[in-house]
């Protein structure tokens, strides 16, 4: 692996993530005005000076709602993507190591697998009741197989290598060779796969925000934001707009930093996809 | 060939069946009492009640999963808790416009995916190169709605030259049929395509690098006849395959878009039933969308067997 300066991907989406990442966490410092203040007298007021991204049908300040909507899908990006590789990893590792786990592991993961993400992730809102928790329950479910069938591929390329036989033929216990041995060696494609975990939580908590499956309506989500001004698009289209560029900015910055962390960790990868 | 169909088929089934039974768990998955989650925070004690019994929450889970499995055989996925009437009539009243716009995206992601990806695959790190690839990166990142949006506002608000939404069937005629699919299968086919041509790009990289490519060039065969006619033929496995893939985020993208274009199908069916609450609608049209998938990917494993005829043994 080259130095990650080397490639540009992973600075440019690193901070432009990072950006994100403190503008959420600074969101009560940055967006000038309450993002619930409802002033009837300033509704679907143009972007300008005062309102950077305009007002919405009531009043709201969009650049205030739309500042403290990426702590929502920072929080759901980021705990998504921990919960889901973490469990991958454990799951992953039983499976590439166990026989008959194996079978059984992957049987549930084929089923899951096959259907989609955003169904899988809607029918899980849908009994659970809006919010953030089952929202990160959900997409959780629905990412899992992709990270524990990774996670099994490597382990199995893994297993069979001279050095893991030699450890095993000298009595290292199976915990002992997964942790000392196997995990060090999954680390670099966990990480890239960890970025699109996040992307695509980010997206799916936006999409079920959007279709009236996500977090409740008063708190300002991105997709929330987008699904209220999908009823004034043609009168005020900047509602709908500015939260759309941002995240759709947040998703491209993580796709260029996994993008950019596959091409330092396997140079195979670079120029080839 | 017979005894590879055979083998697909049959490999098949436990999935099917996997997939039946996880959309039937997903109700007792709910934390807390689920018939209280869906029959919303002002039901009484009596509604919830009702509720239960409705959804057959007061029977075992096995009694409960082989009525049910029994019904889904038979094509009865249940009634309706808002409307009374069937999943299986609801669904098939919705078919015609989510069957329109999934063709019509697959067609518009394919025409743009496979030229960027066969182009980009024979001058690699081209300008050419780069700007498809870019734009496949960006087509990951822009969410289906965002795209959908950008078009409305364009050629629907500013140039006034397509309709903003809703849809017309194919018998008031094709013009209108046509004029109204064309946003929506732009937004969710855009998308698709980038998957697809990163995918074909890849694949033809592979094949372009054969000597049986170089000693066409050598001959002096037209570009068109060595891309289309070797290259892409031998490249056509990981495509399809991936064609099959993207049905996944087609599927998905179709519940977004029949939103945003207020498209009476299936996909607006299941996000009305999400704002009711109508689990056995929901769950109809998970299983509906998930056994298509599915077997759409049986087809496609199954076509593999006309572009590799090594499959065929």
């Amino acid at each position: 692996m080259g130095s990650l300066k080397e490639h540009p991907g992973v600075t440019v989406g690193a901070g432009l993530l990072a950006a994100m990442a403190l503008a959420a966490i600074a969101a009560p410092l940055i967006a000038p005005i309450n993002p619930h203040l409802i002033a009837p007298f300033e509704r679907l007021q143009d972007p300008g000076s005062r309102y950077w991204f305009g007002t919405d049908q009531i009043g709201r300040d969009v650049f205030s709602r739309t500042v403290y909507g990426a702590r929502v899908s920072m929080t759901v990006g980021c705990v998504v993507a921990l919960v889901s590789v973490l469990a991958g990893l454990v799951l992953g590792l039983l499976s590439g190591f166990i026989r008959w786990v194996d079978g059984l592991l992957m049987r549930m993961m084929d089923g899951l697998m096959a259907i989609p993400s955003i169904l899988l992730a809607i029918a899980l809102v849908a009994i659970s009741g809006p919010s953030i928790r089952s929202i990160v329950i959900a997409i959780t479910i629905a990412e899992l197989p992709r990270v524990t069938r990774l996670v099994r591929g490597q382990v199995i390329g893994l297993r069979d290598q001279l050095f893991i036989e030699a450890a095993t033929t000298a009595g290292t216990s199976v915990p002992v060779i997964l942790y000392r041995h196997i995990v060090p060696n999954l680390l670099a494609p966990l990480l890239v796969q960890t970025s699109y975990v996040f992307a695509a939580a980010v997206m799916t908590e936006a999409v079920l925000s959007f279709i009236g499956a996500g977090v409740p309506p008063e708190t300002p989500s991105w997709g929330n934001i987008i699904a209220e001004g999908r009823t004034v698009f043609q009168l005020a289209p900047h509602i709908v707009l500015f939260p759309s560029m941002v995240l759709s900015v947040m998703v491209l910055s993580v796709n260029i930093l996994g993008d950019g962390l596959r091409d330092a960790f396997d140079p195979r990868f670079v120029g080839q996809q | 060939m017979l005894e590879y169909a055979l083998r697909r088929i049959v490999a098949t089934i436990p999935v099917l069946f996997l997939v039946a039974v996880i959309v039937f768990s997903l109700l007792y998955l709910a934390p807390g009492d689920p018939a209280a989650v869906l029959a919303g925070d002002q039901a009484s004690a009596e509604e919830i009640a009702r509720f239960r019994v409705s959804l057959g929450l007061d029977k075992s889970f096995f009694l409960r999963f082989f009525q049910w499995g029994n019904g889904v055989l038979r094509g009865d996925l249940g009634v309706s808790v808002f409307s009374g009437k069937t999943v299986t009539s609801l669904i098939a009243q919705r078919l015609e416009p989510t069957i329109a716009l999934t063709l019509t995206s697959l067609v518009v992601a394919l025409l743009i995916a496979l030229p960027l990806g066969i182009f980009a695959a024979w001058r690699p790190g081209s300008w050419f190169d780069r700007a498809a690839m870019g734009f496949a990166v960006l087509g990951f990142s822009v969410p289906v709605f965002v795209l959908s949006y950008c078009l409305v506002l364009l050629f629907a608000v500013k140039l006034s030259v397509l309709p903003v939404q809703g849809y017309r069937p194919i018998l008031d005629g094709i013009g209108p049929f046509l004029s109204h699919l064309i946003l929506p299968s732009l937004g969710l086919g855009v998308l698709n395509a980038a998957l697809i041509a990163r995918t074909t790009r890849a694949a033809m990289l592979e094949v372009l690098r054969q000597d049986y490519i170089r000693t066409a060039q050598a001959k002096g065969l037209p570009v068109m006849r060595i891309l289309i006619g070797h290259a892409l033929k031998n490249a056509a496995i990981p495509i399809v395959t991936i064609i099959g893939i993207s049905f996944a985020v087609l599927i998905s993208g179709v519940v977004v878009t029949e939103t945003v274009f207020n498209i009476p199908g299936v996909g607006r069916l299941t996000v009305d039933a999400i704002l009711r609450r109508d689990y056995p609608v929901i769950q109809g049209v998970i299983l509906l969308f998930s056994f298509a998938y599915v077997l759409l990917n049986l087809t496609i494993d199954l076509s593999y067997a006309l572009f590799d005829p090594r499959i065929r043994l």
